[in-house]
């Protein structure tokens, strides 16, 4: 070892460029036993490998110590933060000479991840990608990514699993009211309806009527599918009912309520992994806010689909079904006309419900023309 | 105000960190940390602790932040698994898990909540001195419970407050009438009080208390003084405040019910105003009893300030998904320390450290997925 060293420092003689032999770097010197702390100089020997640590009171020397540098933890550059750099029994040494550290390490073998992730920070072209990169990397994972697996996880649970979760009955209490058509109606439209039910006896598939206030539908993962009687008056004919009806069937068909719940608290987990406390609340709140949204959309589009495709097997024009959206989106005829402009397709991010375009498209997916 | 003026240092919190640079270190953790699929967010979240401990200064120092990234990744995996279980187990049997989760929750969070402030104690220094905590697992069990009384005793008011206008409100008229009116709304407000402005304070007293009073600084305890007196003030006048309004809202609403509407909406407008005045009062009684030693410290936050501060940066946020947030991170900060100064009457130079103990970044990551 001092063989080397002694051959080292030849060599620096007698070549001919000069070159420092040892480098100083000024900062404060904290002993970890008190919270005192000291002016203090560290000088290193590149040569050596070797580093001495001066502390000054008042410009006196009142200690020093020696320390090889490869025992030494010396953090991560980072932003314009003073360097921490720690010695044995937990004496350490800060210095906000950043740049006199780094050339020191460059000094040393070390190859050090802090010093590259310093550079990454510092790369402004890199920056930008980041940013760009970390937008469409959520993208993907809210439209590609989480419906993916989600899906897949929601269809190998047993049914039984999926009508266990979210019981009528509750609801039923708190946000229905007993249906306000005549009893004889009502036995009428079960039995007009019956026979549309009954291959969805593995579904647990029930019909309500209740008084909602809207003219609505819903269908709750238990098999219970709720039309409001609000709904029921609209309607001018049976064939739309039935289309109703299949569009709700559509929801339980294909689990749309336990994957979106499922979708959206795999939102707020990969966000709350990726960001790791980097985040916060609103990171992981609000984008779950928008996902919710769009996956409603793909799912009304699902239900759509599937009401199409049975209506067109039992014969019924996909006309009643046109005629539905009509009825409860007066605004569908006007739109139909205009093609979709910029604010429009902004506005569709935040619309839960598909716009009738889309759906009136789906029509040409039947067979059946009108 | 003290009779040692003369001696007393004003020494304020100073913070250095940059939005600009901030944003730099974490899009560039974001983007590693989904690299690597979320193993990196361990040393993003070591990175950003240290940007901002080390950008606190208090008298010419910056603060440190001590955890190793390893432990955290530890902590974070052993609190995924436990979750995942947990959640696994409760999606199969929802009726039993329910009861057995709740029930290991309510003692397991004590737990939690003294592993969680012990490391983060243990993982900050200032002059490489540590902050310490010794928890007391019976005490925070104690103040858990009352918490979750309190929030369930208020819930419960409450919806019992909102069912009653929207449900059983009698009518306008007539002696009779506005006797059973004003009687209701002495019932409310009974309630309201011994709920909101006299329980919840209680519950954030032993809070505060509690963390404060097990924290220590080396060898320094630090101290508490605050009395219960103090708190439900804070909570006495903000159920005035909100009864009061709510009163005069429902008054105007059955008289005309357009008047009404507007004023819900205005009332609505300056909620997160009445928000901020109760958290800017409750920040300056917390620092204005704090003690640490003979030091004392004082905040001057307003309600207005946090108000600007929090409201304008969050939705700016919001409009950005989420790029703003380090800035609306860094500003919230500066704001704090801007507003925060000790006051000191000796040598800040003679705080010892303690024995050396170790704490896993178990109880933290655990809590953190409680939502701590």
């Amino acid at each position: 070892m001092k063989m080397s060293v002694h051959l080292a420092k030849n060599w620096q003689q007698n070549s001919g460029f000069r070159f420092t032999v040892q480098m100083q770097i000024q900062g404060f010197f904290q002993d970890g036993q008190s919270s005192g702390q000291q002016a203090a100089l560290l000088t290193f020997f590149p040569a050596t490998g070797q580093i001495r640590l001066s502390v000054t009171v008042e410009g006196r020397e009142t200690a020093s110590f020696q320390a090889d540098m490869k025992d030494l933890k010396i953090n991560s550059r980072l932003g314009s933060t003073p360097r921490e750099i720690s010695f044995a029994d937990d004496r350490l040494f800060i210095t906000p000479d950043n740049d006199a550290v780094d050339r020191m390490l460059q000094k040393t073998s070390k190859i050090s991840a802090g010093g590259l992730l310093h550079r990454l920070e510092s790369h402004l072209p890199l920056i930008a990608a980041s940013t760009l990169a970390v937008v469409a990397f959520i993208w993907l994972i809210y439209t590609w990514g989480i419906p993916r697996a989600a899906d897949m996880l929601v269809m190998q649970l047993p049914e039984s699993v999926v009508q266990s979760q979210g019981s009528f009955a509750a609801l039923d209490e708190i946000l229905f009211a007993p249906s306000e058509l005549d009893y004889q109606r009502q036995q009428q439209l079960h039995r007009l309806l019956a026979p549309y039910l009954a291959p969805y006896a593995h579904l647990n598939a029930r019909l309500h009527f209740r008084s909602v206030g809207t003219p609505n539908a819903f269908a709750l993962p238990d098999g219970s599918i709720v039309i409001a009687d609000e709904l029921v008056t609209k309607l001018d004919n049976a064939e739309q009912l039935v289309a109703v009806l299949h569009h709700e069937i559509g929801h339980l068909h294909h689990r749309h309520i336990i994957r979106n719940q499922l979708r959206n608290s795999m939102v707020t987990m990969v966000l709350l992994l990726i960001s790791g406390g980097v985040g916060g609340d609103l990171l992981s709140d609000f984008p779950g806010i928008m996902a919710d949204l769009s996956y409603s959309r793909e799912f009304e589009l699902e239900a759509d689909s599937f009401a199409l495709e049975h209506l067109c097997a039992y014969g019924i024009s996909p006309q009643h079904f046109v005629d539905l959206f009509n009825h409860l989106d007066p605004s569908f005829a006007a739109n139909n006309r205009n093609s979709r402009s910029g604010a429009n397709l902004v506005l569709d991010l935040f619309v839960t419900h598909p716009p009738s375009q889309e759906r009136a498209r789906l029509l040409s997916q039947c067979p059946l023309d009108t | 105000m003290d009779e040692r003026e003369n001696n007393t240092r004003i020494l304020k919190f100073e913070f250095h960190g940059q939005a600009e640079e901030f944003f730099r270190i974490w899009i560039v953790n974001l983007l590693l940390s989904i690299i690597t699929l979320g193993i990196y967010s361990a040393w993003a979240k070591v990175r950003t602790n240290r940007y901002f401990y080390s950008n606190m200064q208090l008298d010419g120092t910056g603060f440190q932040y001590l955890a190793n990234p390893v432990q955290i990744l530890t902590g974070r995996i052993v609190a995924v698994l436990v979750f995942g279980t947990f959640a696994l187990f409760a999606e199969s049997f929802p009726i039993i898990s329910a009861s057995i989760i709740s029930g290991v929750f309510i003692f397991l969070t004590p737990l939690l909540m003294n592993l969680a402030r012990a490391f983060s104690n243990r993982m900050t220094a200032w002059r490489n001195i540590r902050f310490r905590f010794e928890g007391n697992y019976w005490k925070a069990f104690t103040i858990n419970i009352l918490n979750i009384l309190a929030g369930a005793a208020l819930t419960v008011v409450l919806t019992m407050i909102v069912l009653g206008f929207m449900v059983f409100y009698p009518e306008f008229s007539g002696y009779a009438g506005w006797l059973r009116i004003v009687g209701m709304w002495i019932g409310q407000s009974v309630l309201l009080v011994l709920t909101l402005g006299l329980l919840l304070p209680y519950a954030v007293m032993l809070f505060h208390k509690y963390t404060v009073e097990r924290s220590a600084f080396g060898t320094q305890a630090f101290s508490f003084t605050a009395s219960y007196r103090d708190y439900a003030k804070i909570f006495l006048q903000l159920t005035a405040v909100l009864s009061a309004a709510g009163y005069a809202l429902a008054t105007i609403y059955h008289i005309n019910s357009a008047l009404g509407i507007v004023g819900i909406v205005l009332v609505c407008l300056s909620l997160p105003y009445t928000g901020m005045a109760v958290y800017a009062e409750l920040i300056k009684l917390y620092y204005r009893e704090l003690g640490l030693g003979e030091n004392r410290f004082e905040s001057t936050v307003t309600a207005a300030g946090l108000h600007n501060v929090l409201l304008l940066n969050t939705f700016l946020t919001l409009i950005t998904l989420g790029l703003y947030f380090p800035v609306l991170k860094i500003r919230v900060v500066r704001y704090l320390s801007d507003h925060l100064v000790m006051k000191s009457t000796g040598s800040l130079d003679n705080f010892t450290a303690a024995e050396n103990e170790n704490v896993s970044a178990l109880g933290e990551e655990l809590a953190a997925e409680l939502g701590f």
